[in-house]
């Protein structure tokens, strides 16, 4: 999953806006365990991918997610001890002494995975909306060390090369008659590992190849270097800059105050939704919908 | 602009050197190609004008060099790069930013110009160039020969007055190669740019060049015009392009008044030449008989698709194709065409999304890689990525193992005798990747016939290689064929394949669209045409289907004899 360019403005629009916003998602996530809340933020993060038309991509990329999910809820149900509301318990348990399986913890597991798909979601987004060059004019106006800011962006930018690099070696042992996918699971990573020798070496040839490119292209020549690119901030994203921290602002406090809250542990409630709490959350909706609109105003990269 | 007095260079750990008493001068607006066998120091010659050499690459360092008034020892490459401007090989790993634009721009950024200039000096050299439709793409979604141009471009908009470009067309198909090199000329006429360029492939440049400089062992053993080079230095000899060949080697006296190198220069000598000379009318070209269609082919390719994934594009379409014993099979098209990704299919990397694969007549789907190349050895287009283990030995033996040879006594006595017979014997403890390209490509071949399969697929296995190894590289996939196994292999290399293949097949946009023997294919396609094919077209009393500097002389052999 990588930027791919698209004909959509909000890709082409302020990095440093959209950086913020799905940070502010990221953050948000973890503000709050009420259903009704996470189902509001995650779908003010559709509603994006929608109007920047990568929701078809988004979703290809979160097929993984489900993989994850699956196996987080298995073990943190049969793992987490905690709560009062007991579905199993076994008192002797031939190893394990005693076994137990409680609503508390199956509740919990749902409520982090759905957490987990609004950070994973998230991230996704920021992928498919920011390239590599869009991160590096953010990071430079977030005054990162410039060195610091291109090492990051070349390790992005050579990364699908790496992937590359692995199937080939891959292949290479292959046809040498290395079956890497003899045996059980361990096997299995074992003779996996040995792709790393291949894959390390030629990193490095690799790296020094880079490092000659950049050489005879003046890098680090002059103390002070220009930017071909910019990022223009207009009105709108200064005002959806202020939107952003003025809504989470906004969220910390109804954390604080004990909104977007249920009870799981020790004992679990059934999660209300009072009119106070849709009127919270047609709010977060309006506000997520007015920045979306905003970002499309917003300045051009250039 | 350019002034080396007895320079020599010897790498760090390296027992003899790279650069041995080099004396070289260049002036503005040449065009010089330096070339010789690989490993003979060319590639580090450039280094000491770009001041790679000794600021990045360690070593013994002796003479002067003078760029441009300025001492690349003293300054660093990053001082010297807005004089001299360095493209090398692979395109992709001098590219660093993510959309076209950008890339050109970060020199630019580097040498802190102001954001107008930059804008008036991308639009500029883009326009120069011819590819302003480019600037607002994605580097990703860029052709091989797109990603060199926007090098070449991220570099010429730095303003060097001399350009350094190490072996630019290695990675390019033909198309791209003529295109790039005619850049150069008109970026050299134009702008009176001085360039200097290496490789071996001497039919792709020696239409533009205007000054040859041989090396070997890291001497310059001449230093001159194309044609005083290339007729009068025997050492020249065996890089001499088809063309040349055929007038060094024409069978009369006349061979002496005629020295083209031009395809303009050589149909001007032809004409002279059939003023006194006749063809052969009997001339009877023997190409290789095609397999009866009726026996039983070695693999069987019906109907194959094939795609990545659900929603992307087909890369194979309708591939269909049956492969004999004791064939030699060139694959030809664009870099993008889906040659590879054919190839793969012929030992069980890639399965088919459609269609049926038998291999001696057993569906090839139901087996295993490794028990496809127990039949079908592959040769990756990178020979270096090949190796891993600490020396040759253990490599050869890692494959053994690997096919459950347990006994060490049979391993090591198979082992020996595949060293010896690929004449590799003394590197046996030595580590793949330190030996040269063209010894790499042998050991990379020994490790696949250790099995004794009965097809060998290759992926671009001239890349790299000079004219020496690649003909003794050819010559034993020729004897491999000739005892009855088959040969099927991936090349932009058309001399070679002129020279070598007895069948062609033509693939574009994944599909197969023509298959046939050389001769009859190959004049019929534009990038594809051999040298000597392009200059018997011009002149009916020659067969139109004559492909090699070989067959040329044949025609007129017995006349002249």
């Amino acid at each position: 999953m990588t930027y791919s360019s698209s004909p959509n403005k909000i890709a082409r629009t302020n990095a440093l806006v959209k950086f913020f916003i799905l940070i502010s998602y990221f953050i948000f996530s973890f503000l709050f365990n009420h259903p009704l809340y996470l189902i509001i933020l995650f779908l003010n993060l559709i509603i994006l991918s929608i109007i920047a038309k990568k929701f078809k991509e988004s979703m290809r990329s979160l097929r993984y997610y489900f993989i994850m999910v699956f196996i987080l809820i298995i073990l943190y149900t049969l793992l987490n001890r905690q709560g009062n509301n007991i579905i199993v318990y076994y008192e002797k348990v031939p190893v394990l002494g005693s076994f137990i399986i409680t609503w508390n913890a199956l509740i919990l597991s749902f409520i982090t995975s759905f957490q987990l798909l609004i950070v994973i979601y998230s991230f996704i987004l920021f992928n498919l909306l920011i390239d590599t060059d869009q991160l590096m004019q953010t990071l430079i106006k977030l005054r990162l060390p410039y060195i610091i800011v291109l090492l990051i962006t070349l390790s992005l930018r050579f990364f699908p090369l790496l992937k590359g690099d692995l199937e080939i070696i891959s292949d290479v042992q292959k046809a040498r008659g290395f079956e890497l996918e003899k045996g059980r699971f361990f096997q299995k990573i074992r003779r996996k590992m040995v792709l790393l020798l291949p894959l390390l070496t030629n990193s490095l040839e690799r790296s020094i190849q880079v490092s000659e490119a950049l050489e005879t292209r003046a890098f680090n020549r002059e103390k002070k270097r220009t930017f071909y690119s910019r990022i223009r901030f207009r009105f709108t994203d200064y005002l959806n800059v202020f939107i952003i921290f003025g809504l989470l602002a906004a969220l910390v406090g109804l954390k604080i105050a004990g909104f977007g809250i249920f009870q799981i542990l020790p004992e679990l409630t059934i999660p209300t939704i009072q009119f106070y709490d849709i009127m919270f959350v047609m709010g977060i909706l309006i506000v997520g919908i007015s920045q979306i609109l905003l970002l499309q105003m917003g300045g051009n990269q250039r | 602009m350019i002034r080396i007095e007895n320079l020599s260079f010897t790498y760090n750990k390296t027992p003899s050197p790279a650069l041995e008493g080099i004396s070289l001068q260049v002036s503005k607006g040449d065009f010089i190609l330096i070339t010789g066998e690989s490993g003979c120091g060319k590639t580090t010659l450039m280094r000491a004008v770009n001041g790679l050499i000794p600021h990045f690459y360690g070593g013994l360092l002796t003479g002067n060099i003078q760029v441009l008034g300025e001492n690349p020892f003293e300054l660093s490459p990053r001082k010297l790069s807005q004089h001299v401007g360095t493209v090398f090989q692979n395109p992709e790993n001098q590219l660093f930013m993510s959309s076209v634009d950008s890339e050109i721009a970060f020199g630019m950024e580097n040498l802190g110009f102001p954001k107008d200039k930059m804008d008036s000096r991308i639009q500029e050299v883009a326009e120069d160039l011819g590819f302003t439709n480019l600037l607002s793409r994605k580097i990703t979604t860029l052709s091989g020969g797109e990603k060199q141009k926007v090098a070449l471009a991220s570099i010429l908009v730095m303003g060097p007055e001399i350009l350094l470009m190490d072996e630019p067309t290695s990675e390019l198909d033909p198309y791209a190669a003529k295109e790039l090199m005619e850049l150069l000329v008109s970026l050299n006429q134009k702008h009176q740019k001085t360039i200097i360029i290496t490789e071996h492939r001497l039919e792709r440049v020696i239409d533009y060049i205007d000054r040859i400089v041989l090396m070997k062992k890291g001497k310059i053993i001449a230093d001159s015009s194309p044609t005083e080079v290339i007729y009068k230095f025997p050492e020249a000899r065996s890089f001499s392009p088809p063309i040349v060949h055929f007038f060094q080697n024409f069978p009369s006296q006349i061979r002496q008044t005629f020295t083209p190198l031009t395809l303009h220069d050589a149909i001007s000598a032809m004409t002279e030449i059939l003023k006194i000379h006749t063809p052969r009318k009997d001339f009877k070209f023997n190409p290789y008989t095609p397999p009866n269609p009726d026996s039983n082919p070695l693999l069987e390719l019906s109907d194959i698709w094939f795609k990545y994934s659900t929603s992307s594009d087909w890369i194979l379409r309708e591939v269909s194709l049956n492969i004999y014993p004791g064939e030699f099979i060139a694959i030809m098209g664009r870099n993008g065409s889906g040659k590879t990704t054919l190839l793969k299919h012929m030992n069980g990397l890639l399965r088919p999304v459609k269609g049926k694969i038998l291999l001696n007549g057993e569906n090839a789907n139901s087996k295993s890689v490794a028990e496809m190349a127990r039949k079908v050895g592959y040769i990756f287009q990178n020979p270096s990525i090949q190796f891993y283990q600490d020396n040759l030995h253990d490599e050869f033996d890692f494959v053994l193992r690997n096919y459950g040879y347990k006994d060490e006594r049979t391993r090591e006595s198979a082992i020996r005798n595949c060293l010896k017979t690929f004449d590799l014997t003394r590197y046996s403890s030595r580590y793949g990747r330190f030996l040269s390209i063209g010894e790499q490509q042998r050991a990379a071949l020994a490790t696949v016939l250790l099995l004794k399969p009965t097809l060998l697929v290759l992926d671009e296995p001239t890349h790299g290689l000079d004219i020496g190894q690649k003909t003794d590289f050819m010559r034993f996939l020729n004897n491999y064929c000739s005892n009855g196994n088959s040969v099927i292999l991936v090349t932009h290399d058309i001399e070679t394949v002129a020279k070598y293949a007895h069948r062609v097949i033509i693939l574009s946009e994944g599909g197969i669209v023509d298959d046939g023997l050389p001769h009859k294919i190959l004049p019929n396609y534009e990038p594809f045409i051999p040298q000597i094919n392009r200059l018997v077209k011009n002149f009916k009393e020659i067969p139109d289907f004559v492909l090699t500097a070989e067959n040329l002389l044949e025609v007129f052999r017995n006349e002249t004899q």
